[in-house]
């Protein structure tokens, strides 16, 4: 079911660098995990409703404020930048 | 009795008769730390001058006169998982190797307020995905009772801790069996709460239909004043709650406790089976009423949770793309900033897990895999649902062998995964559920796992309490 092409799309998806050895590995692995997950196929479900949420909790919502202390939480997200320009995130140009 | 044999409540007392000071009391534990952990390996970040900062402003307190909380200058560990201010948070990876945390977690801040102690953060697998804490990037942690063998995990680091006697407690995090498992393996109590009554606020994600933080420490008074001060209602979590605390107290003598049939079959080690089955008769002898049960889609939960767990963490570790935070690969171009530095950062078992969640939630494959687990996953929860219709608990093993030797399983990931065959379905379900150390294997801990309705924690503890006195 898994073939290495597959496994490459999955990690081209996943945005996951993978060496010819890694993918081999994965190709096994995910293979056998499927092959043991396939046992869910058993389980009648068309009448089942798909689990959504354990606390029965709906909308949460909360005001769309700004916490006192945010401007020294902003610091300190802004020092975990791996490459920063004036407070600024500093990226690769897209195109 | 030397220092480090007191509960909560005892260290509470002795503060307060000044029979020692939190500054000794933390000095104690770190000269345990010292002398402990080449062996047992169990903490990736010791903080010695805050915790000894922390333990002085609680004796300048007590001198003073203020009242204290429970808590106060009780040393504990933290996995490295939750969020320290200021503290490196890594979640046992090369990718947040450097990551400094910038805020406290809700449970953590909720214990500095009662002045805990904080000692350190506790080694755990990858991103909390393994059964063994050998999937740590950093280091491997021992089993205190077993050099050789596994702590557990992913919570193995805070497991070990607690069972060495190099804290008094320490916090969990547990999505299908990461507090409950390590605490089996290790000796100790462990408590996954149910879900939605402890903050996720500040817990790096790994399935966040499933993660709990949680208490781990020697006795079930301690776990509870943990609980207790680290539950409730969190602005910040939009899924947490705040729970009735039942005022009923609940007595061994007039319980119903289920024994599902599908725990106890194929797998479960021959000397596991006969301890737990031995604390059955204990609380039947002792007034409780004991009832077979069935869960039937016991068997399906497992398969379930690999989905649905994976599917969340692959969509959960997004986050980490070498932009924003943590480690950052040179490139030429945006998409090879992405590959080179997740394909750096991430160890196998967490890229396992996000190219079998990625799978599952791919075009073409999410309604046989991801929609179809969710399906099942309802169907496990409407078992525990009819469940407690009949009893009140259900006792089970935590696992289905005591701890395995370092290595054992670790090139399996299959293997590896039966492992949390026992602790899963009760994940799925969001109920609670605690690991209560209930007797000896040789010289390895076996578990007993004591599951409730949603929010009955306050039940679970009772009964624990009364079992560990009868055993």
């Amino acid at each position: 079911m898994i073939d290495k092409k597959l496994v490459e799309n999955v990690a081209r998806l996943a945005r996951l660098e993978l060496s010819d050895n890694e993918k081999t590995k994965i190709q096994r692995d995910l293979s056998a995990i499927l092959d043991y997950v396939t046992l869910l196929n058993e389980v009648e479900v068309s009448d089942v409703k798909p689990f959504y949420e354990n606390t029965a909790l709906f909308n949460v919502t909360r005001i769309d404020d700004i916490a006192i202390d945010s401007e020294l939480t902003a610091q300190k997200i802004i020092e975990q930048f791996p490459r920063e320009d004036n407070s600024y995130l500093k990226v690769k140009a897209i195109l | 009795m030397e220092l480090h044999q007191f509960s909560i409540k005892q260290i509470h007392q002795h503060l307060l008769q000044k029979d020692f000071s939190a500054h000794e009391l933390t000095e104690h534990y770190l000269g345990i730390i010292k002398k402990e952990e080449s062996k047992i390996g169990a903490f990736l970040l010791v903080s010695d001058n805050l915790a000894l900062e922390q333990a002085d402003v609680i004796d300048e307190k007590i001198n003073q006169g203020q009242e204290i909380s429970w808590l106060a200058g009780a040393p504990c560990a933290i996995k490295d998982a939750i969020l320290v201010e200021g503290q490196k948070c890594t979640a046992g990876s090369r990718i947040l190797e450097n990551y400094l945390a910038p805020y406290d977690a809700t449970a953590v801040a909720k214990l500095k307020k009662q002045g805990a102690i904080i000692l350190g953060k506790t080694n755990l697998d990858e991103f909390a995905m393994g059964s063994s804490t050998e999937h740590s990037a950093f280091q491997i942690t021992r089993n205190p009772h077993d050099l050789a063998r596994v702590p557990g995990g992913t919570s193995g680091g805070s497991a070990s801790a607690v069972a060495a006697n190099e804290c008094v407690f320490a916090l969990g995090s547990d999505t299908g069996g990461s507090i409950r498992q390590p605490a089996s393996f290790c000796g100790v109590v462990g408590l996954k709460p149910t879900y939605g009554a402890v903050s996720r606020y500040g817990l790096i994600a790994h399935a966040s239909s499933l993660d709990q933080i949680g208490p781990l420490a020697k006795t079930v008074e301690d776990c509870q004043i943990i609980f207790d001060a680290i539950k409730g209602k969190d602005e910040h979590d939009a899924t947490s709650v705040e729970a009735e605390n039942s005022s009923v107290n609940v007595d061994l003598k007039n319980v119903k406790i289920g024994i599902p049939k599908e725990y106890f079959g194929e797998g479960l080690e021959k000397e596991t089976r006969s301890i737990i089955e031995g604390v059955i008769k204990k609380a039947e002898k002792a007034g409780a009423k004991i009832q077979e049960i069935s869960l039937p889609h016991s068997k399906y939960a497992l398969a379930c949770y690999y989905l649905v767990s994976t599917s969340e963490a692959s969509a959960n570790l997004a986050r980490f793309d070498g932009i924003k935070y943590g480690m950052s690969c040179e490139a030429n171009d945006l998409a090879e900033v992405y590959l080179k530095s997740r394909g750096h950062g991430f160890g196998s078992e967490v890229k396992r897990r996000i190219m079998l969640g990625t799978f599952a939630l791919s075009s073409g494959y999410y309604d046989a895999f991801y929609a179809k687990a969710q399906k099942v996953r309802t169907m496990i929860k409407q078992d525990f649902d009819k469940a407690f219709e009949q009893v009140d608990f259900i006792f089970t093993p935590v696992s289905p062998f005591p701890a395995f030797k370092i290595g054992e399983k670790i090139d399996d990931p299959l293997k590896m995964y039966l492992s949390d065959i026992l602790t899963v379905p009760i994940s799925l379900a969001g109920v609670p559920a605690l690991s209560l150390p209930v007797g000896q294997d040789g010289h390895l801990p076996v578990g007993l796992q004591i599951i409730s309705r949603p929010f009955n924690e306050k039940g679970i503890f009772q009964i624990s309490q009364q079992l560990e006195k009868i055993l």
